[in-house]
């Protein structure tokens, strides 16, 4: 578990499949100097760090919460290059915003939404609905628990309870966007 | 835009890449020729893309609040005032360790300083000045309170009465013991002469008694050894003797100035005899003063005079002295010094006086 005082890469590991957020805390301690050291070196500043170091540690935790997933190196060595892959697309992002005009950016986003629902609305009915249903699709489609799992951490009965139970909140949250959606498309 | 089970797993399926051959092929196809399957499926991902944001905007925010929450107690001024306060955790820590010592150190002492202070008044042997540690140190272990000691801390009048009462309590034992021996012996005696118990009873009681008696004499005199250690140091009267003064007038002796500076007035005999004979009268009238000669504890030189009494501190009986009244004003002559003396109801230090005219007035 510990090595020379530090938590294990393995430990950590087997926290996140765990679901247990406590780590993140550690995670965010542990690399945060590091991964300032990189983007610091890389052009970066002190205004993006807390952000880059946030997201890389939220992906860390996605894609160890993935079954598939199988550490083959040393942990720094891998939350190094997810910090490097988020920063590298940080810095894209930012030379893409300078070279597209203000009036091309608003078609592109125009033609993006015109078929989907808003983004906003979804976020506002997902903060606002039943708290079981939101850590259960959370749980699903984030952390990419299966429903086996799932059942243990909600204490549901078993597999079969949470797809249904998953099926209905979904149902649910779809016919509260859809509604939401075409109530802000009449207005 | 109802969705029943089955698709909404499918599409599930689709876009979390689980649907490979020939079902992912026969998925494309229907999502080519069915809108309302096209629409769902992009519902579903935006729906899902939004579950994902708040999941990650939740777990940021635990980030923060617990980051935010470490470094709140982790603060330089938190820093310093946890160290302040630890710090006088500390110091009261070592303060209340070290108080029943302190106490203790300090109660000796102040014992000590009255005694020291009350040394005028009285003088312990050692015996009482252990009774009273000791006794301050019963009451030590039962009060650590400073306040409860000093309240609890007998005086030295009860320190004394309550030595006394031990030992005569102490004697009141060796007595019974004493009777107990002789009652035994008697009894012993009585079994070996075989003396009949009336006989017997006459001759313990008559030791009793004797016994009784030394024991109330070694009481008494014990008593009046305590009291007698108790010295009561105060000043000491020398001597007291009732002095003359010598009463003179200033407008009398201007008088006679005045005549004797002026030759020209004829006197005549009848008046110049009414002031001889008034002189005389005067000098006739002399009043009196008690003086006593007091010895001060302190060494005080001074006086203290109330009207009838003159009290001299730090003079000798055996030296010459003299009082003299001018204009109601008393005079001390002491050696060839004079002084000034003045009524009131607290001593005071002899104040020569340095006035020539005044002098030579006082000494005529």
């Amino acid at each position: 578990m510990f090595v020379f005082g530090k938590i294990s890469d393995e430990y950590i590991v087997e926290r996140i499949k765990s679901n247990d957020e406590k780590i993140l805390l550690h995670l965010y301690k542990e690399y945060h100097s590091l991964i300032k050291s990189f983007i610091m070196k890389n052009g970066g500043d002190n205004e993006n760090i807390d952000d880059i170091v946030q997201d890389t540690i939220i992906s860390l935790w996605k894609n160890i919460q993935k079954p598939t997933f199988l550490l083959h190196a040393k942990l720094s060595t891998y939350v190094i290059a997810i910090a490097k892959n988020k920063w590298f697309r940080e810095l894209k992002k930012r030379s893409k915003f300078r070279r597209v005009d203000a009036t091309h950016s608003r078609t592109i986003k125009a033609s993006n939404t015109s078929s989907n629902p808003d983004h906003a609305i979804i976020l506002k009915i997902l903060q606002e609905m039943d708290e079981t249903c939101r850590r259960l699709l959370a749980y699903f489609y984030f952390d990419g628990l299966n429903n086996k799992s799932i059942a243990e951490k909600l204490n549901f009965a078993n597999a079969n309870t949470v797809k249904s139970k998953k099926y209905q909140c979904f149902k649910k949250l779809q016919a509260t966007v859809l509604e939401q959606y075409q109530k802000d498309d009449f207005i | 835009m109802n969705i029943d089970q089955k698709t909404y797993e499918l599409i599930n399926s689709y876009l979390s890449g689980e649907l490979n051959g020939r079902k992912l092929d026969a998925f494309k196809a229907r999502l080519k020729k069915e809108e309302d399957l096209r629409n769902k499926v992009e519902l579903q991902q935006a729906i899902i893309d939004g579950i994902k944001e708040v999941r990650t905007q939740e777990l940021k925010d635990f980030i923060n609040k617990n980051i935010a929450k470490e470094k709140k107690i982790q603060s330089p001024v938190f820093t310093t005032g946890l160290s302040i306060a630890a710090s006088i955790g500390i110091i009261l820590v070592i303060f209340f360790s070290i108080k029943p010592f302190i106490n203790k150190k300090s109660t000796i002492g102040r014992n000590k300083s009255d005694v020291d202070s009350s040394n005028s008044a009285f003088s312990l042997n050692e015996k009482h000045q252990n009774s009273l540690v000791n006794t301050d140190s019963a009451v030590d272990q039962k009060k650590s309170l400073d306040t409860q000691l000093i309240a609890k801390a007998p005086t030295l009048e009860q320190v004394l009465i309550e030595k006394e009462l031990g030992d005569k309590k102490a004697l009141e034992d060796e007595i019974e013991n004493e009777i107990e021996e002789v009652m035994l012996s008697g009894n012993e005696d009585l079994a070996a002469d075989d003396l009949n118990e009336e006989h017997s009873k006459a001759s313990i009681d008559k030791l009793i008694k004797n016994v009784k008696s030394t024991t109330n004499n070694t009481l008494s005199t014990k008593s009046n050894q305590i009291r007698n250690d108790s010295i009561v140091q105060k000043d000491q009267l020398l001597a007291s003797s009732n002095v003359n003064i010598k009463l003179l007038s200033n407008t009398e002796e201007r008088d006679d100035i005045k005549t004797t500076s002026n030759p020209d007035n004829e006197l005549t005999d009848n008046s110049e005899a009414k002031r001889v004979k008034s002189r005389k009268k005067n000098r006739i009238k002399k009043p009196t003063i008690r003086v006593e000669f007091w010895e001060s504890v302190v060494g005080f030189n001074g006086y203290k005079y109330d009207g009838t009494t003159l009290e001299l501190y730090g003079v000798s009986p055996n030296k010459k002295i003299a009082l003299s009244s001018l204009e109601n004003r008393l005079y001390l002559k002491k050696g060839t010094q004079y002084y000034s003396i003045i009524k009131g109801n607290r001593t005071q230090k002899f104040t020569p006086i340095t006035n020539s005219i005044l002098i030579t007035l006082l000494n005529e």
